[in-house]
């Protein structure tokens, strides 16, 4: 038999639906931290990028987005939050 | 239960997973810690504060587990403010440069003068270092609205809204440096040397100021994703069960959270006690993570192939999503391993030379230590089976209503 879990709280006892798309998206942001390139990691890359650095952040950028549509196609049969789970444990 | 992700995948490929995200969040953090530790040290020295690194390492690391700890929404909502207030400031300072160059378009970077292709590849690993953690948001799928459609949403969005931020930035910091013959290239604070040579050095200050807030919510940002691998690890009998809590009032989960601070901040502080310097600390934890992150990127686009292949929906253009995934990311991969005798992957010097074999190293003990536990407890397959299952069907009645 298993304990009954409030509705405020999903299987794991984490606070559930709490958050909003803007609060979602800034976890994402929030650890690319993206004034710490411009800031700190630019001189760095362009170093051995050159007049060339730009073209290296699309290539970066294209590559990153293909990973992203990989990890994405979990998503629409509902079976995403499940793969997640298992490359988080 | 998920029998095609363990059919596609295997469960040891998921634990490997779990290893890696782990070390990858872990070091982020420590690198970011650094990074917050080093600007607010040159920030209180300008007040004429003079503080102790570890200090200020513990200072961070302890504000990190409080507002983890506290309250997930009132953290979230920090970082978007500490990282609008950051890239506004940046932009503002972008925005003067340009004017002051005329609006000036730079035909050396629009032609690439002087680049070269094994250059340009190379820079790419530094770049996947400078978005590694794009994906974090999947670890908010209980906490999240509707997280079947904003989690995707978040991932994508993230990385393009970023991705034209550090470009724009790129431009216009080589088009600041023109003419002013200091090498970019070798300069640690490039926005502070521009926001001076534009006359508006309070602006520099502001930078550095939203430059430290930007680390710290870093650090913020990957205790919580830490937090939640060790928490659903301890669930499922990899860790002791007091990691897997959530604290009763908070439901956030305390004790994972206050041991991801603890390593966040004894790592960093005992290199310091032994004699390394927190730049160069920085640097390792931040080369160490890019494996963390690469090897997770790599196994997420072979996964998916083989997870519609066996929901029977696997399309051409699927398969070309996968191979142009996999294909860059072994790019950062040859940078960061190198080839010996290639001028343009050459191996690394020491120390980083050694990181990708501890790497391995720290993988083979974590899928050993899974082994171990599996072989203890026989159970423990079939109660992770079952906690993702419920999992599954929690989303599924989500959806339907």
């Amino acid at each position: 038999m298993t304990a009954e879990i409030p509705q405020s709280q999903s299987i794991h006892g984490l606070k559930k639906d709490c958050l909003s798309y803007g609060e979602v998206i800034a976890q994402s942001f929030a650890v690319i931290a993206p004034t710490t390139v411009p800031a700190a990691v630019l001189g760095l890359i362009f170093a051995s990028s050159g007049s060339g650095t730009w073209l290296s952040f699309l290539l970066g950028m294209i590559g990153l987005l293909f990973v992203g549509i990989n990890i994405n196609q979990f998503a629409p049969s509902l079976r995403f939050p499940r793969f997640l789970v298992l490359i988080h444990c | 239960l998920y029998s095609y992700i363990v059919k596609g995948l295997g469960l040891t490929v998921g634990v490997l997973c779990g290893w890696s995200l782990l070390l990858a969040y872990l070091f982020t953090g420590m690198s970011t810690l650094c990074g917050f530790a080093i600007f607010s040290q040159k920030l209180l020295g300008y007040v004429g504060i003079h503080t102790h690194i570890l200090t200020l390492f513990a200072v961070g690391a302890a504000a990190a587990w409080y507002v983890a700890f506290k309250d997930i929404q009132l953290w979230a909502k920090m970082m978007l403010m500490l990282e609008g207030f950051s890239i506004g400031s940046i932009l503002l300072l972008g925005a003067i440069i340009w004017v002051q160059k005329g609006f000036a378009i730079d035909m050396s970077q629009l032609t690439l003068k002087g680049a070269t292709p094994g250059g340009i590849t190379m820079g790419i690993v530094l770049v996947v270092f400078g978005f590694s953690g794009f994906e974090s948001s999947t670890s908010l799928g209980d906490e999240a609205k509707n997280p079947l459609r904003s989690i995707p949403k978040s991932v994508l969005q993230s990385t393009l809204m970023a991705g034209i931020f550090f470009m724009v930035m790129a431009y216009l910091e080589i088009v600041g440096f023109s003419g002013t013959g200091v090498d970019l290239g070798k300069t640690e604070a490039p926005l502070d040397f521009l926001a001076h040579q534009a006359g508006v050095d309070f602006l520099g200050l502001l930078i550095s100021g939203g430059a430290c807030l930007s680390f710290i919510s870093c650090t913020l940002a990957c205790i919580n994703p830490t937090a939640r691998v060790f928490f659903l690890m301890a669930r499922h009998g990899l860790f002791h069960t007091s990691l897997g809590k959530t604290h009763e009032a908070n439901l956030t989960p305390d004790t994972a959270i206050a041991l991801s601070a603890l390593i966040t901040f004894l790592v960093p502080a005992s290199l310091n006690i032994f004699g390394v310097k927190a730049f160069d600390s920085q640097g390792y934890f931040g080369t160490i993570c890019t494996y963390g992150f690469l090897l997770v990127y790599i196994l997420v686009s072979i996964a998916a192939p083989v997870y519609l292949y066996r929901l029977k929906k696997l399309r051409t253009r699927d398969v070309v999503f996968s191979l142009v995934g996999v294909a860059f990311m072994l790019l950062p991969v040859l940078g960061t391993v190198g080839i010996p005798g290639s001028t343009l992957f050459p191996p690394p010097e020491g120390p980083t030379n050694a990181f990708p074999y501890l790497f391995l190293l720290y993988l083979a003990a974590g899928t050993g230590w899974f082994f171990f536990q599996r072989m203890r407890y026989p159970k423990m397959v079939r109660r992770m089976e079952r906690s993702i299952d419920a999992i599954h069907a929690s989303f599924d009645n989500r959806e339907n209503l």
